[in-house]
């Protein structure tokens, strides 16, 4: 029972860090229908910021961490996603795998293409004892970081005038320009989202590893852009779920595969993907305006 | 006043609207007749600044050129658009599709003031606040696109087929409010297939064929009769 447990709150705890990478990505491409790959940066950003900052109040490390990511979303929207928003969503796609490819490279020449580790908060690393449960902290951190990100993220889109006007604009984006809302303004919004929740990601991810390379970002945000389709293209509930699923889906596979087959666990998290999609198209959660309207 | 001149609306290959010129002042309604398919929607999202295809020509509002403006730069000049098939925003509330039209507004205060005061104007709106959108009828839908319109605060409305998919009543009462907005002093921009209750309440109607502008003239009406197989002599007035 208690093995259950154990194994149930790293599902939850991987599945939040995948929730977050879903987010971000799903929160851009909401609005700006862009399929960002250069996420992964905003990422990788974090983890070479928390090395570089290492030693300082951990609040310090992770603000500047956070705040990194957010600055590089916000550049990469305003230097270049800003000047091609016309353009047609494949030539998008091509600029953003450009912006990555740029990021990452940037990286390497900076950083080198060595891995670089973290020596963080060591503690988070260990295990409390809750009712016989050993659980360790970054799982309890992770997953409750990643609670109070998403109750935060609710709030901002259900009460406030910046939220209602991400929302519109994710449903239909000329019809709420039509209605006054500014474009530039909107889409900025939605970068710097996306960026604190990557940052957010990053700073977990990177406590979790304690070693970062240029490429550091690049597989969560491939198992995001995943979470976000079994999720429902659109759907920002949707990419949280799909997340948490993809998270639940890779530990509780872990867990129950037998040993031969272990090596083989992602075909199997594959399968299962690729079976709810040929059941649901369209996703657990499709937005719910994606239905034909009469 | 709007003044459109030469507006050319192009999709690729196929040009939608040709060499459209035509004024509207406020007070005033001017009509826009025309078959499916001969410009009449791409006129006024060209207007609006939301035509998908590439527009050439000038847009005035009051001597000021707004061809190069974004459309919500055009929204704060005073051009607002009733689109085709309303375009509510189906997963936000009532409320909340009017609060998103007054996203110009840096008062907070007073932009929920102006919520309120358009919902006494529309009581089903009032009644139906919290509800997502997407469930109101037709009807109520209409009412809440021109709601959320108004609350742009236009000089120049326009209405792109408001009595569509509507029952009888409910269009009179479309109509209607169409003459009580004009007498408030709004210039109007509206087409319409409903040709007999649209010419009814225009002071001027232009007749639009392959996206090419003709002024109104008696065969031209009777062309569109033919066209959705009217008889202009029985099909009069109702109301």
């Amino acid at each position: 029972m208690t093995d259950v447990l154990q194994h149930l709150i790293d599902a939850i705890s991987l599945g939040s860090l995948y929730a977050l990478v879903s987010l971000s990505v799903a929160v851009i491409f909401g609005v700006a229908r862009i399929i960002n790959f250069a996420n992964a940066e905003m990422i990788t950003v974090a983890g070479y910021v928390m090395i570089a900052t290492v030693g300082l109040p951990w609040p310090i490390v992770v603000l500047s961490a956070v705040g990194a990511s957010v600055v590089v979303a916000v550049l990469m929207n305003s230097l270049v996603f800003r000047w091609v928003r016309d353009a047609p969503p494949t030539s998008l796609l091509i600029v953003s795998f450009g912006v990555s490819y740029f990021l990452q490279n940037a990286l390497l020449m900076a950083e080198g293409s060595r891995a670089k580790t973290l020596d963080f908060g060591s503690s988070l690393i260990d295990t409390v004892d809750i009712g016989g449960v050993r659980v360790s902290i970054l799982s309890l951190v992770s997953a409750g970081a990643t609670l109070v990100l998403v109750l935060a993220l609710t709030w901002l889109l259900r009460a406030t005038a910046p939220g209602r006007q991400i929302r519109a604009a994710s449903e239909d984006f000329v019809m709420a320009r039509l209605l006054g809302v500014r474009s530039n303004r909107v889409i900025a919004l939605t970068f710097v989202i996306s960026g604190a929740l990557a940052g957010i990601a990053g700073v977990l991810l990177t406590i979790n590893t304690a070693t970062v390379t240029p490429s550091f970002g690049v597989a969560p945000l491939i198992v995001a852009f995943v979470a976000v389709v079994v999720g429902g293209v659109g759907s920002l509930s949707g990419a949280a779920v799909g997340g948490l699923l993809f998270g639940v889906l890779t530990v509780g596979l872990q867990v129950a595969l037998p040993d031969q087959l272990k090596p083989y666990r992602d075909a199997f998290v594959f399968a299962v993907v690729i079976t709810v999609l040929l059941v649901r198209p369209q996703g657990l959660m499709p937005p719910l305006y994606a239905k034909e309207r009469v | 006043m709007l003044r459109v001149e030469r507006l050319t609306v192009r999709y690729g290959p196929v040009t939608a609207v040709r060499d459209v010129s035509f004024t509207c002042s406020p007070g005033q309604v001017v009509t826009v007749l025309g078959t499916n398919g001969a410009g009449k929607t791409s006129t006024l999202t060209g207007i609006a600044g939301a035509a998908a295809g590439a527009v050439t020509g000038s847009v005035w509002l009051d001597d000021v050129d707004v061809t190069r403006a974004a459309p919500e730069a055009r929204v704060r000049r005073g051009i607002a658009l009733v689109p085709e098939r309303r375009r509510i925003l189906s997963s936000l509330t009532v409320r909340e599709n009017l609060q998103v039209a007054t996203s110009s507004r840096s008062d907070a205060r007073a932009a929920r003031r102006e919520v309120d005061e358009v919902m006494g104007r529309f009581p089903v709106l009032a009644d139906k606040h919290a509800s997502p959108a997407g469930l109101l009828s037709g009807g109520q839908q209409q009412q809440l696109a021109i709601a959320r319109a108004l609350l742009c605060r236009p000089r120049i409305l326009l209405l792109d087929e408001p009595s569509l998919g509507l029952a009888p009543q409910v269009i009179d009462g479309v109509f209607a409010l169409i003459a009580e907005l004009r007498a408030e002093g709004l210039g109007i921009v509206l087409v319409e297939q409903n040709v007999h209750r649209a010419v009814a309440v225009a002071d001027e109607t232009l007749m639009l064929r392959h996206g090419r502008l003709h002024h109104e003239d008696d065969t031209a009406v009777a062309d569109l009769d033919k066209y959705f197989g009217w008889d202009t002599t029985t099909t009069g007035e109702t109301s």
